[in-house]
């Protein structure tokens, strides 16, 4: 407890050490938002920078668990941040050149490849919000109270979000003629 | 319906693989903690109040020159 009070007191001394005992936990939790190890290196410096910043309104004593008060807090912060960056980053992913011009043969494996890509394009075109909830639940399979815990939403909303992000998927891959 | 969901999210687990099963969840990290220092440690510029009140404080003294000493003192 006492190294979150020095925290939010402002000492670096116990901001480094919580930077050590959190950097990979919110590192590997933002890899699996934004997909990119060097994004998620770049948005967990931003993560631990913005909680420096907001130190004042940590408070350690508000829940039964400092260390599980502050991971979740932090995983917040990383939230907002990937979906900002979802958000910016939001655009089609061309097929690179030797892909496009391949004659590729229509074989089931390469039919199966193209589906893939086919699904991996269209998610990525879904709105960050229901992204990312779709992503921690149906790909990493995270339990739905920590999402709306990271999210800052409802149980309820979460829920929401996947089917929504479902839907909204099922509708684009039948545009595109891919049926999974 | 429900076997629908199951198939599209079976399917979409097979297009965008879990991190765990991907070369992002055995990445190696460099040590981050430099960058998040120097961003807590940059030295931020002034506001224009700090700058207006920097002036104020130079034309009272361009002015009252003796006001310096007496600063001095109070110091």
């Amino acid at each position: 407890m006492e190294l979150f009070e020095r925290f939010a007191r402002g000492e670096l001394a116990a901001f480094e050490t919580l930077f050590r005992q959190f950097e990979r936990q919110v590192q590997g939790y933002i890899v699996r938002l934004v997909r990119d190890q060097a994004v998620a290196e770049e948005l967990t410096v931003e993560t631990f920078w913005r909680a420096h910043r907001a130190r004042a309104c940590f408070d350690p004593g508000r829940s039964g668990d400092a260390r599980q008060s502050f991971g979740g807090w932090l995983r917040r912060i990383a939230t907002n941040l990937a979906i900002d960056h979802l958000r910016r980053d939001r655009r089609e992913v061309p097929l690179s050149d030797d892909q496009a011009a391949l004659p590729a043969p229509a074989t089931e494996a390469v039919l199966e490849r193209e589906q893939r890509e086919a699904i991996a394009r269209a998610f990525r075109q879904l709105p960050p919000s229901l992204r990312v909830a779709a992503t921690l639940a149906l790909v990493e399979e995270q339990k739905h109270s920590d999402i709306a815990d990271a999210l800052g939403i409802s149980v309820g909303a979460v829920k929401n979000r996947i089917f929504r992000a479902v839907r909204l998927l099922r509708r684009r891959l039948e545009q595109l003629g891919v049926k999974p | 319906m429900r076997d629908d969901v199951e198939d599209m999210v079976r399917a979409l687990r097979s297009a965008v693989p879990p991190a765990e099963a991907t070369a992002l969840a055995g990445a190696t990290t460099r040590d981050l903690w430099p960058e998040v220092l120097a961003r807590i440690t940059v030295r931020r510029a002034p506001t224009r109040a700090e700058w207006a009140l920097l002036a104020a404080g130079l034309a009272w003294l361009a002015f009252f020159p003796q006001g310096a000493v007496a600063l001095f003192l109070l110091l």
